[in-house]
C-alpha cells in the first residue's frame, strides 16, 4: 500500500487520508472527552470533600445546641419553681433529643449523597479505556501470531497494531463520557434540588449554630471575663487566657455562615458543570469554601 | 431590652409549642423568619450589657428575665426543630433519585469494565489458539 503511494504521488494524500483523519478525529474526541470527564471527576471529588466537611459542622451544631441549652437552664434555674423543674428539664431534654435525631437524619442523608459522588467519581476516574486499549493490543498480538497478513496489515502508513490501542482508548473513553452526560441529563433536576436543600439545611444549621455559640460566649464573657474584672480583688490566674479565648471564639462564631457559602458554591459549580463551564478556577473556589467550612467547624470543636 | 422583647417572645413560644412542621413554602419561610427573630432575641437577652442592666434591677426583674430567656430558648428549639425537620423530610424525598443515580453510575462502570474484560478474555483465548496452531 505504501509502495503504491510513493509511485503515485497524488494518491498519497488520498490513501493516507483515512488514517490521518481517524487519528485527528480520535485526538479531538479524546481531548474533548477527557476535559469533560475531568469536570465530572473534579465536581465529584469536591462533592465528597463537601459531604465530609458537612458532617463535622452537623456534629458541632448538635454539641453547641446542648451546651447553649445547658447554659440557659443553669442560668434560669433560680427562676423555675422547684415543683416545675422536672417538667422543665424533661421538656428541654425531649426537644434536644429530637434536634439531635433530625441532625442525625441529615447526616445519614449526607452519606447517601457521598455514595452518589463516589459512584460519579468512580466512573469519571475509571481506567477502563486504558485497560481496554491494552487488552485490544494484546488480542491483536495474539492474532498476529496466527496470521502474518494481520501482522503486516496497515491503514495508510500506520500499522494496524499501532492503531488498535489508539482507536480503542478514545472509543471506550467516549462511552464513559456519554454515560456521565446521560446521568447528568437524567438526574440534573434531582441533583440541583438536592444541592438547594443542602444550602437551605446549612443556612438554618449555621444560624442556629451561630446563636448557640453566641449564647455560650455571652455567658462566658459575663461570668469569666466581665464580672471578675469588675469585682474587687485580684483577677483569677486564667483571666487573660479566658479573655483571649473569648475574643477569638467571637470571630469564629461569626463565621458559621461558611457551611452555607460552601453549599451555595456547590450549587453554582453544579450549574457550571451542566453548562460545561466547570473549570479549574471554579473548582479552586469551591474547594476554598469547603476548606473554610471545615476550618471553622474544627475551630469550634477545639474551642478556638 | 429584656422587657421590650418579652411580649413578642412569650406568645410565640406558646403558639410554637404545638406547631406542626411547616409544609407549605410560605409557612417554611415564616418559620425561618421567626426563628431568626428568636435567635437575635436570645443573643440580646443573654448579652453582657443586658446582664449588667439586670444586675442593677430588682430581684423580681431578674427572675422574670430568666423565665423569658428560658421561654425563648424553648421556642427556639421547637421552631428550629420544625425548620430542620421540614428540610430533612424534603432531603428524604430526594433519596430515591440519588439511589437510582448511584445504581446507574455503577452499572455504567460495570459495562465499561466488562468491555476491557471481554477484550482480555478474547486476548487470552487467541493466545491459547496461537499455541495450539504452532503445535499443529
Amino acid at each position: 500500500m505504501c509502495g503504491e503511494a510513493v509511485r503515485e504521488g497524488h494518491c498519497v494524500t488520498v490513501r493516507r487520508f483515512p488514517a490521518v483523519a481517524v487519528a485527528l478525529l480520535l485526538g479531538c474526541v479524546t481531548t474533548a472527552c477527557a476535559a469533560r470527564v475531568t469536570q465530572f471527576g473534579d465536581f465529584a471529588q469536591a462533592g465528597l470533600t463537601y459531604v465530609k466537611a458537612s458532617e463535622v459542622v452537623i456534629d458541632e451544631a448538635g454539641t453547641a445546641s446542648i451546651r447553649a441549652n445547658n447554659v440557659t437552664l443553669v442560668k434560669s434555674r433560680p427562676a423555675i419553681a422547684p415543683d416545675k423543674r422536672l417538667d422543665e428539664i424533661n421538656t428541654h431534654n425531649e426537644l434536644l433529643k429530637k434536634r439531635l435525631a433530625i441532625l442525625q437524619d441529615i447526616r445519614r442523608h449526607g452519606r447517601l449523597l457521598q455514595s452518589y459522588f463516589q459512584a460519579l467519581a468512580g466512573l469519571a476516574g475509571s481506567d477502563a479505556p486504558q485497560t481496554a486499549a491494552a487488552a485490544a493490543e494484546g488480542a491483536f498480538a495474539s492474532l498476529s501470531k496466527l496470521s502474518p497478513v494481520i501482522r503486516t496489515a496497515k491503514v495508510g502508513a500506520a500499522s494496524v497494531g499501532d492503531l488498535i490501542p489508539a482507536v480503542t482508548k478514545p472509543i471506550v473513553a467516549s462511552f464513559k463520557a456519554r454515560a456521565l452526560e446521560r446521568e447528568l441529563e437524567l438526574r440534573s433536576e434531582a441533583i440541583a434540588n438536592e444541592i438547594a436543600l443542602q444550602e437551605a439545611a446549612f443556612t438554618a444549621i449555621g444560624q442556629v449554630l451561630a446563636t448557640d455559640l453566641q449564647v455560650q460566649l455571652n455567658t462566658f464573657e459575663t461570668e469569666q471575663v466581665n464580672n471578675p474584672f469588675a469585682a474587687d480583688g485580684a483577677l483569677p490566674g486564667n483571666w487573660t487566657g479566658n479573655r483571649e479565648q473569648l475574643l477569638k471564639m467571637t470571630a469564629t462564631a461569626a463565621s458559621t455562615g461558611a457551611a452555607a457559602s460552601a453549599a451555595r458554591n456547590l450549587r453554582a459549580s453544579f450549574e457550571s458543570l451542566v453548562s460545561n463551564r466547570f473549570d479549574r478556577a471554579a473548582l479552586d473556589s469551591l474547594l476554598l469554601d469547603i476548606s473554610a467550612m471545615l476550618d471553622i467547624a474544627t475551630k469550634i470543636a477545639e474551642g478556638k | 431590652m429584656a422587657k421590650r422583647s418579652s411580649p413578642r417572645a412569650r406568645p410565640r413560644a406558646a403558639v410554637l409549642r404545638e406547631a406542626p412542621p411547616p409544609s407549605r413554602p410560605d409557612t417554611a419561610g415564616l418559620y425561618a423568619t421567626l426563628l431568626s427573630d428568636l435567635n437575635n432575641t436570645i443573643v440580646r437577652m443573654t448579652s453582657p450589657r443586658v446582664d449588667a442592666l439586670l444586675q442593677r434591677g430588682s430581684a423580681e426583674d431578674r427572675l422574670r428575665a430568666m423565665r423569658e430567656i428560658l421561654a425563648v430558648e424553648q421556642a427556639r428549639l421547637v421552631l428550629g426543630n420544625a425548620v430542620l425537620q421540614d428540610i430533612a423530610a424534603k432531603l428524604k424525598e430526594n433519596e430515591p433519585a440519588l439511589i437510582e443515580g448511584r445504581e446507574n453510575l455503577e452499572e455504567a462502570l460495570d459495562r465499561l469494565e466488562s468491555i476491557a474484560k471481554v477484550l482480555n478474555t478474547v486476548s487470552r483465548f487467541l493466545e491459547v489458539i496461537g499455541k495450539v496452531v504452532v503445535l499443529l
